[in-house]
């Protein structure tokens, strides 16, 4: 089975990680690019990326799915 | 990922990726953050520069009061600070305390040394009259005032019957105080 690696900023976040938006004023917006990485020898197809709820924290620029990542992509 | 947030507690949203390949078929991280009040700049100070009081036509006390910003504020009796409008700048005041107008005046001075007379300011709004140029200092008695011009001279100003300003200078030995 395939492994994925999912990074933000620099920092591999596990299953079960938190990632900290920080502290943003009101009235501004911070973003945050989230990567994943296909760590497995062969192709992984991504089927989904999901927020519980959307709302003040939201999805930008997320790629069409499914999308399969071929190896190290 | 975007992060608008609002007033408020904390924030927080799992974000789920999703495959069939992966060993576990998905991967759970939550994203979490705190929207926060900007910080308010503090106010411009308002201390107070210079005061003055003044007997109104209903023969009640008033202080008037010239803050750091250069705004003047009148007060009558027991009501709260009214600022009086048309006027900024302002370095120095002094009223006349005759009660009945028209020889009810108040002068001030503001930063660039120019003297005026106030006709009307329990409206609140001021009726002004330039009087002088290069004023330093400015003192007022029952129905007449002083003024200290930078060069030393000394002049003095009286009502007419119309509440205008009469001007008459005084002869000086050199930088005698209004």
């Amino acid at each position: 089975m395939q492994e994925i690696e999912v990074k933000e900023g620099g920092s591999v976040l596990a299953s079960g990680a938190t990632c900290d938006l920080g502290n943003v004023t009101v009235g501004e917006r911070a973003t945050r690019t989230i990567t994943v990485t296909n760590k497995g020898e062969s192709a992984l197809l991504v089927s989904g990326i999901d927020l519980d709820r959307e709302g003040e924290i939201s999805r930008v620029n997320v790629p069409a799915l499914p999308r399969s990542l071929a190896p190290g992509e | 990922m975007k992060f608008t947030p609002a007033a408020g507690a904390d924030r927080s949203a799992k974000l789920t990726i999703e495959s069939d390949d992966l060993k576990h078929p998905t991967v759970d991280i939550t994203l979490s953050g705190r929207g926060i009040e900007a910080v308010k700049p503090p106010p411009p100070p308002r201390r107070i520069t210079a005061v003055g009081a003044k007997i109104a036509v209903d023969h009640t006390a008033a202080a008037l009061v010239a803050r750091s910003d250069g705004t003047l504020w009148y007060r009558q009796s027991r009501s709260v600070y009214q600022q009086v409008h048309g006027l900024s700048e302002v370095e120095a005041v002094a009223a006349t305390t005759k009660p009945n107008a028209p020889g009810n005046r108040v002068y001030v001075i503001t930063n660039d040394g120019s003297l005026w007379g106030l006709d009307s300011i329990v409206s609140i709004v001021a009726r002004r009259e330039k009087v002088l140029d290069g004023v330093i200092d400015v003192s007022a008695g029952w129905d007449h005032a002083l003024a200290l011009k930078e060069d030393g001279r000394v002049f003095a100003l009286a009502t007419t019957s119309l509440g205008s300003a009469a001007v008459k200078g005084i002869r000086t030995p050199g930088s005698t105080s209004a």
